[in-house]
């Protein structure tokens, strides 16, 4: 570990290390019972170890701590933290010592010293010590220059710089997937995979709306007081396990109605994910603005507003819809027409004139039908048509209910 | 799936950015300022497609007009972490410049790359121990996609070796080490020493075939800098991002000249002040073995002529061997060595096989119970029915061990203290061996108390040989007695407390699954008479279920303790229903029925604690805290040390919440037997400051361990803690003053491998004279230590 000789020639030494946090020791429990030939001696041996835990010998884990052993891996969004000694290695006192510490990273380059200003004298087998802290915000080769200047007592100064290279690497790898339900919630799934080679910790993984959303997140479950985990009960990632975290996102109100239809893309929000190792190290990642495209409606669209689960067979039931005019600045004039299916029968008059729709308004309508087949039955059979473009809209699987026949069930 | 894709929505790449944000302080214009680059050039990552899964055909027009269609998100998409694109234009000046120095310190390589080579020579004995293979976290595809190989050129020397190394696990683990001599009895007969080294010839090979890893490696260190040893997965990345290909830049060379010797090759990346130690956190670490001296093979005609004991048909005896001059012959077993004679009791009570029957019969059944497999059972039954004409076992059934290996011992401390403190001062270390003690169970106990457990293990060795299973043994038929399976056990535990795993493995090997027919005691009707159980030592099968994990077979050793613990469990169960352990019916008094339960039920709790261990090293967590928590109704007395293991296993996984509600249960078990709620516990403080420390409150951690020592001042934990907190606080010289004087005045408390690896850690980054400081450290180590220590923590080979 030592230098070679022709550093020496420098008064001053620079060292670095970083400062990942330190593990605790771990022994090795190797045991006997009295009646066998070490009898005592084992036992006897690792309660004079001190590393072991008094009183529970065999247990692996100790207290001790150690120093980290080596660099080990950084990811992006932990901190870098780093001791930079300077010590006189020279039997003189030196002057105007001005210790630098410098990240290049592959687009910028900070300064991590805590303190620039030069200090006075040092005196022989002393130092100057320091720990820098920085949050890696970059992917790739990174680059810590130290720069120590200073003054002989023969009034010469001298320079000289080290170079410390590491390579930052991605922590995780998150995928996402939007599913738009039949309201105007849409549901985020996340799924974030642990691509480091030790466990994590994930302390928070939420997702911060856009202005547009109000978000509620579905990854516990409420069972009595205390909402669970969908995790269980430790929340940590083995290396290369995948999780998957669940959002819904409902329009503010305001929103929602001023836009009449959210269209396009629209931004959603981003994860903020903060997650800790070892004895807390901590790293945190944002992801940039998740974006979504809504889904199209097309110039016309209908959703269901109400609908009842269950219906008995036979029995008409009611249910609502709304249809929105979603085309930005015609006004139409729709016309319903119902076609039944071989399970479901529409009651009521089909063809009739819904009246003028002006663009980015919608109209509820409430329509009754009934099913004569039992079992999950879709609704389907919906026609609009803008009579001035003559141009006709289907639509079919709009929802699903489920038909049971009341006879046949005498727990109800 | 893809095509379907690209129809139905719009694929989207994200960016992963630090916290804060960097992306509104600078105008994005990254692709400009590199671009006047040489195509080679650094920093190629630039253009990395960080993500091989991502959909990476962002067609926004076509998308937005599919988009009118259903959407119908049936794909995931990946949302990729990339560079934050913001460069500035004089930020890359400086990167440029940066790339010329490297090509400048490329040129200085070679002169240091000589010396380099000799001195891996030189070293190579010494080098080859700090290798550590980790195969179960070997995940070479691991990252694969985060990072594409550009240029392999500037791979490491370290990489090599690591790569290299994992894949001859088999040959690095029979290295042997310093001098290895060629006797007929080496312990590597199937390794020549020309092979015993290749881990070496690669390396020394390595830096002739890639100068530019000497980049990496400078100042000798080992290459810790970009690897990680016990994440062979990184070291796959870095193999990938050495795109350094740089210009020459004549400002800077004029700078290199300058100080041309002043600042050598190695002062681009250095190192940083690292370094790896093997301990027992990496199982898979060799220790340094040495090949013995030859002048140390036993005798054998020495040991037949001395050899005095009572002979016992069929157990040959072999107690006494080598009787040093300085060291009388025994006599009379009982008086000279009292525990010897208490092991020769099944024989010295030979003449009246019922009394002795009589005597033990109770302490022995209950400790040597064991239920053997079906199979097993049916032989030693037709045994014991059939006592006069010998019962026909098929060979393979039998157990035949042997040494495997002979003459392990050596002295690494005496080898240190040559290489750095030359002859005069390595003569005067002064350790006990396996000659210079009674050729017996008190001499073995004497190596063992005296921490000379490589000693020890020759002395078991001799004494097996004297047994008739020493060297080259294996697979005679043999027979076997309580002691010669005693012996095994203390052998192969020795080997297992020095790492020395691969040879435990081997010598343990002929043993099978310890449940071989003749490992009992009916087996051998006329040598025990009445006697019944297991020859094997419970803490013997302990030991074989523990060690396939340090192999890096976790799964075997929980099979292991698996069977073990549902023998515990059935034994327990016949005794509460107050049967005999193996669910005979005898009659037992109430006390002995007592004791034998006390002692299963710790015995099972034995094999927990194992089974708990092995999970945590496996990192199955959750099935360690169960089994950990499992343990306290069996021990309750152990409660507050279990609960806080558990917590610092939380504290590791980094899940302090969870961590601190332990602590806090911890904290209510322990608060009943203190005096008073105001003085709490050391075992309560000691959480307390790991909390803070894990919270990365320092100040507050160091503060707290203070107050352990208040309660507890010779606590050598919370001193150790505590100066490890100092260098975190900055505080180098203090942390670094403390650990000294600790080691000065406590030598038996603090010259621990771990307390000694801070302590170096710390002399490395102090300054540059730390060898000094170590060999000082050595001296301390060799007045007080066996042959046993581990001298790596010294950091001393490394130099």
């Amino acid at each position: 570990m030592d230098v070679n000789q022709a550093k020496q020639e420098h008064l001053l030494a620079l060292k670095v290390m970083r400062l990942t946090k330190p593990t605790l020791f771990t022994n090795m429990p190797v045991t006997c019972e009295d009646r066998d030939l070490p009898g005592e001696l084992f036992s006897q041996l690792m309660k004079e170890d001190p590393s072991t835990i008094k009183g529970a010998e065999t247990l692996m884990l100790g207290e001790m701590l150690t120093l980290p052993q080596n660099f080990g891996n950084i990811f992006l969004g932990e901190t870098f933290s780093s001791y930079i000694s300077v010590h006189n290695d020279s039997s003189q006192v030196v002057k105007d010592i001005l210790v630098k510490a410098d990240l290049q990273t592959s687009s910028q380059r900070l300064n991590l010293s805590a303190s620039n200003s030069t200090v006075a004298e040092l005196k022989p087998e002393c130092c100057i010590d320091d720990v820098i802290h920085h949050e890696v915000k970059e992917i790739g080769t990174h680059i810590l220059v130290c720069a120590v200047s200073y003054t002989t007592q023969a009034g010469e100064k001298l320079y000289f710089r080290k170079f410390f290279k590491f390579q930052v690497l991605k922590p995780l790898d998150v995928k996402t997937k939007f599913y738009n339900a039949e309201t105007d919630e849409v549901f985020l799934e996340a799924q974030i995979q642990n691509i480091t080679s030790s466990p994590m910790f994930m302390e928070k993984v939420s997702l911060e709306p856009s202005l547009m959303y109000n978000v509620s997140e579905l990854n516990t479950v409420t069972s009595g007081e205390q909402g669970e985990s969908t995790f269980g009960k430790m929340s940590y990632l083995q290396p290369m396990d995948t999780r998957q975290y669940l959002y819904c996102l409902k329009p503010k109100p305001e929103f929602a109605e001023k836009a009449g239809v959210i269209k396009g893309v629209t931004v959603i929000g981003k994860l903020d994910i903060v997650w800790k190792t070892n004895l807390g190290e901590r790293g945190r990642l944002q992801t940039s603005q998740l974006q979504r495209m809504a889904p199209g409606y097309g110039d016309v669209r209908l959703s269901l507003e109400s609908i009842p689960d269950t219906v008995n067979l036979e029995e008409p039931f009611d249910i609502t819809c709304k249809i929105t005019n979603c085309s930005s600045e015609r006004t139409m004039d729709l016309v319903l027409e119902m076609c039944n299916t071989s399970s479901i029968h529409w009651c009521g008059v089909s063809g009739r004139q819904l009246g003028k729709l002006s663009p980015s308004s919608s109209l509820y309508l409430p329509l009754k039908l009934l099913c004569s087949v039992q079992g999950l039955q879709s609704i389907s059979g919906l026609r609009l048509t803008d009579t001035f473009l003559k141009r006709t809209y289907e639509y079919d699987d709009i929802a699903q209910v489920c038909v049971v026949c009341p006879y046949n069930s005498p727990e109800d | 799936m893809e095509g379907h894709e690209s129809q139905t929505q719009r694929p989207m790449t994200l960016d992963i950015v630090g916290e804060t944000g960097i992306e509104q302080k600078e105008a994005p214009a990254p692709r400009e300022v590199m671009s006047d680059k040489p195509p080679e050039a650094l920093f190629q990552e630039e253009n990395i497609d960080l993500d091989g899964e991502a959909f990476v055909t962002p067609d926004d027009e076509s998308a937005s007009e599919n988009m009118l269609e259903k959407l119908n998100d049936q794909m995931m998409e990946s949302v990729m972490i990339s560079d934050s694109p913001n460069n500035s234009e004089d930020d890359a000046g400086h990167m440029e410049s940066l790339l010329e120095q490297f090509e400048e310190g490329e040129e200085f390589e070679t002169e240091g790359l000589e010396q380099q080579q000799k001195e891996g020579k030189e070293e190579i004995g010494a080098v080859v121990p700090n290798i550590t293979v980790e195969p179960e976290e070997a995940s070479p595809g691991a990252v694969d996609h985060v990072l594409q190989p550009k240029n392999m050129e500037g791979e490491t020397v370290g990489i090599k070796r690591e790569t290299d190394s994992v894949q001859q696990p088999g040959e690095m683990s029979s290295l042997s080490g310093t001098v290895s001599q060629e006797s007929p009895l080496n312990i590597h007969k199937e390794t020549p020493k020309e092979e015993s080294i290749p881990v070496c010839t690669i390396f020394s090979q390595g830096s002739k075939q890639k100068p530019q890893g000497q980049a990496l490696v400078p100042d000798g260190f080992e290459p810790a800098l970009v690897k990680s040893p016990s994440f062979s997965s990184s070291v796959e990345t870095s193999t990938k991002v050495h795109p350094l290909v740089c210009q020459p830049s004549p400002s800077l060379s004029k700078f290199f000249t300058d100080n041309g010797n002043v600042n050598p090759a190695s002062d681009f990346f250095d190192s940083f002040t690292t370094s790896s130690f093997i301990s027992v956190s990496n199982p898979n670490a060799e220790s340094l073995q040495a090949a013995g001296a030859t002048e140390r093979q036993l005798s054998s005609g020495a040991s037949s002529t001395t050899s005095a004991a009572p002979q016992e048909p069929g157990t040959p005896s072999f107690f006494l061997g080598l009787s040093a001059p300085e060291s009388p012959r025994q006599p009379t077993p009982a008086e000279a060595t009292p525990p010897f004679a208490k092991l020769q009791a099944v024989f010295s009570g030979n003449d009246d096989p019922f009394a002795t029957a009589l005597n033990t019969s109770e302490v022995d059944r209950r400790y040597d119970a064991w239920l053997p497999s079906e199979d097993t059972r049916k032989v030693l039954i037709s045994v014991a029915t059939q006592q006069h004409s010998p019962v026909f076992v098929e060979r393979d059934r039998l157990t035949m061990p042997g040494l495997k290996f002979d003459n392990l011992q050596g002295d690494s401390v005496k080898d240190l203290m040559l290489r750095f403190l030359g002859e005069q001062a390595a003569m005067k270390r002064q350790v006990l061996t396996a000659s210079s003690v009674e050729q017996s169970f008190v001499g073995l106990k004497q190596l063992i108390s005296t921490k000379n457990w490589r000693a020890a293990v020759d002395l078991t060795g001799r004494l097996l040989t004297a047994h008739g299973q020493g060297y080259g043994k294996s697979g005679q038929p043999t027979s076997h007695s309580t002691d010669s399976l005693q012996l095994w056990f203390v052998r192969l535990a020795l080997l297992t407390k020095l790492s020395l795993f691969q040879n435990a493995e081997l010598e343990f090997e002929p043993f099978g699954n310890l449940d071989q027919p003749d490992l009992y005691y009916e087996y051998y009707p006329s040598a025990y008479p009445g006697r019944r159980g297991s020859m094997v030592p419970f803490s013997m099968r302990i030991l074989h279920a523990d060690l396939p994990q340090y192999l890096g077979k976790p799964q075997e050793s929980l099979d292991r303790l698996h069977s073990m613990k549902t023998v515990c469990r059935q034994i327990l169960d016949n005794l509460e229903q107050g049967m005999a352990e193996d669910g005979s019916m005898i009659t037992i008094t109430q006390e002995n029925h007592q004791a034998s339960i006390q002692l299963w039920r710790s015995r099972l709790c034995r094999v927990m604690y194992s089974m708990a261990n092995c999970l945590l090293m496996m990192k199955d967590y959750v099935l360690a805290v169960e089994t950990y928590h499992s343990i306290i109704q069996y021990e309750p007395e152990q409660k507050p040390q279990l609960l806080s293991g558990i917590g610092r296993i939380f504290l590791q996984i980094g899940d302090i919440r969870t961590a601190e509600r332990y602590f806090q249960e911890v904290e209510k078990v322990c608060q009943p037997r203190g005096s008073s709620s105001l003085n709490p516990s050391t075992c309560v403080l000691m959480n307390r400051a790991f909390v803070h420390l894990s919270q990365n409150n320092y100040a507050e951690a160091h503060a707290t361990f203070l107050e352990v020592l208040k309660l507890d001042p010779k606590n050598p934990v919370a001193n150790n803690n505590a100066a490890v907190c100092l260098l975190y606080l900055g505080r180098l010289k203090e942390s670094l003053g403390q650990l000294e004087r600790l080691v000065q005045q406590d030598p038996a408390l603090y010259l621990h491998e771990s307390v000694l690896f801070n302590l170096t850690t710390m002399y490395e980054l102090e300054s540059s004279r730390s060898t000094q400081k170590k060999q000082a450290l050595l001296e301390s180590v060799s007045c007080r230590e066996g042959d046993s220590f581990n001298t790596q923590c010294l950091k001393l080979a490394s130099n």
